[in-house]
């Protein structure tokens, strides 16, 4: 029998199934990342109004005059995408973070669904982080205040440390599905005497499908491991998903102007009262002192670390001498080992 | 009410001897265990997702706030607070009893399948349902029961090693919660 022969023989249908597989495969990765990429580029058609009349440039390039909404994001990866703002009074820039899930992998898609029915806390979802950073970022007193949704709460608190220097305090002030995390009763009033323009987009039913969290402060997010990490910076916090109707996409553009517009508030704020500003200095000293203790034990363990390494080099050097020569050394030692027990007795 | 430890010995005991009685060779017995089996647990999964159902649809936001003693033999020695809402924490538990189902399908299957144990199967029709039956969270929102008491949330967990218990006492809340023990990358 010839090729050609066997070929035509020859049972094709497990390649053909697996052909099939590659194909669907690669079918559905397209898709997914397709829905992915769709995902940021509504968010930036709809947000797109506010960044332009915010601020001088929007996106990666000075002067983009496009249209198409791809051109104003920084891809990186099918799961990550970012875009950028710069150019205003008071706004050093803005940077908008995209976290998706990995749709163009359904394999692992359906697998970190499976295992999130069984592990408590861990709930792969989109996330869009918007972090507002002020020109002059010690302009605004240090304080932390937040509007938290409730749906999510004690993740937020978990992966923010800031979140975790705060105290949980409902209020009527805000719709049921909120609430504040604050440091104090007069930065909670004086923050929503100030931001007007957000607790008024606050109210719009639906907002808890719009808005994760609303933070102003000075601390960072991860868990400070240095000094430098706890110096005051205030940066403004915005954790949004993704709207699915046009009213929401409305809804989360309104809340990002306000949260831009607040930082001419913010600046323009007087200081805090005495009392008040002593409470929030009590926090960040007490901050202080614990990652100051860290620091400490890390050094005397490496210094105990280096102690031990010397010995055992003296150790190693005295192994390596003729015999002669380490009974000369092992009666020195023991000579000055009498003497100072002498010189004790003596004292004594 | 009887002490659930206790009725579950009795039920243990008692159907013990009954199974002593039943010929498991027939196969039509066999089949009727497995049958048995298998509405059991079908039972039990209708059961939590009725309970989760009932849970969102309830949607309450109440703010939970409980200090939670570090979990043992984890390393941890500051105990934490962990800020919730009641309907965070239902479902949560749910999640929790649906995980012990799972552990318990999964050991039944090794013991049937592979070791061809099939007394066992009688047993675990009747435990698992009682237990599900009795969780504080399907008590709630099945039952209706008003959780105070017993039922009052954070619940009781009856410890192993000797792990603190779940303070939910103002002092040590108010301690805990501006603890500064978020925002740490776990890699």
């Amino acid at each position: 029998m010839g090729p050609l022969q066997r070929a035509r023989v020859y049972d094709w249908s497990k390649e053909f199934l697996i052909v099939l597989s590659i194909m669907g495969y690669v079918v559905l990765h397209f898709l997914g990342l397709r829905v992915n990429q769709g995902k940021v580029s509504s968010w930036i058609k709809a947000h797109l109004d506010v960044l332009q009349t915010q601020f001088y440039q929007v996106g990666p390039k000075p002067n983009i005059t496009s249209t198409k909404s791809i051109d104003y994001i920084v891809t990186d990866g099918a799961t990550a995408y970012n875009t950028y703002a710069t150019g205003r009074v008071n706004v050093s820039h803005v940077l908008a973070k995209f976290r998706l899930l990995g749709r163009q992998n359904f394999i692992t898609l359906s697998m970190e669904y499976f295992t999130s029915i069984f592990l408590q806390g861990f709930n792969p979802r989109d996330q869009i982080d918007v972090v507002i950073t002020p020109s002059d970022p010690a302009a605004i007193d240090p304080f932390v205040f937040a509007v938290v949704n409730k749906e999510n709460m004690s993740r937020s608190r978990d992966q923010n440390y800031f979140l975790s220097i705060t105290r949980t305090v409902d209020s009527d002030k805000l719709p049921p599905s909120f609430t504040f995390m604050t440091e104090s009763a007069e930065v909670t009033d004086t923050v929503v005497e100030l931001a007007k323009e957000f607790f008024q987009a606050l109210e719009t039913p639906g907002v808890e499908k719009v808005l994760e969290y609303f933070a102003i402060t000075d601390q960072q997010p991860t868990a400070p491991l240095s000094l430098k990490d706890l110096e005051p910076k205030t940066k403004l916090y915005l954790s949004l998903k993704f709207p699915s109707n046009k009213e929401q996409s409305e809804l989360s553009a309104r809340i990002l102007n306000s949260a831009i517009n607040l930082v001419d508030i913010l600046v323009a704020k007087k200081t805090w009262r005495p009392e008040v500003a002593k409470k929030i200095k009590a926090t960040r000293d007490a901050e202080i002192k614990k990652v100051q203790k860290a620091l400490d034990l890390i050094k005397a363990e490496e210094l105990a670390q280096k102690k031990t390494e010397a010995l055992r080099e003296k150790k190693a050097a005295l192994a390596k001498l003729s015999p002669e020569e380490q009974k000369k050394l092992d009666q020195k030692s023991k000579e000055k080992e009498q003497r100072k027990l002498r010189s004790k007795q003596i004292r004594r | 009410m009887v002490n659930p430890a206790v009725s579950n010995l009795v039920i243990m005991l008692v159907m013990m001897q009954v199974s002593k009685k039943i010929d498991f060779e027939d196969s039509t017995v066999l089949l009727g265990v497995r049958a048995l089996y298998l509405a059991s647990n079908a039972l039990i999964f209708g059961l939590y997702f009725y309970t989760r159902f009932q849970i969102n649809k309830k949607n309450d936001l109440t703010t939970l706030k409980y200090v939670e003693p570090p979990a043992p033999m984890s390393g941890q020695t500051e105990s934490k607070l962990v800020t919730t809402t009641i309907k965070e924490y239902d479902l949560g538990q749910v999640t929790s009893a649906m995980k012990g189902v799972f552990q318990g399908i999964a050991m039944m299957a090794f013991m049937h399948l592979y070791m061809k144990y099939t007394n066992p199967l009688l047993i675990q029709s009747i435990l698992p349902v009682k237990s599900a039956i009795e969780q504080n969270i399907v008590q709630i929102h099945v039952f209706g029961k008003p959780a105070a008491g017993n039922l009052k949330r954070p619940f009781k967990v009856a410890s192993m090693f000797g792990a603190g218990d779940v303070k939910t006492d103002k002092k040590a809340i108010s301690e805990a919660e501006v603890s500064g023990a978020g925002g740490v990358k776990e890699d």
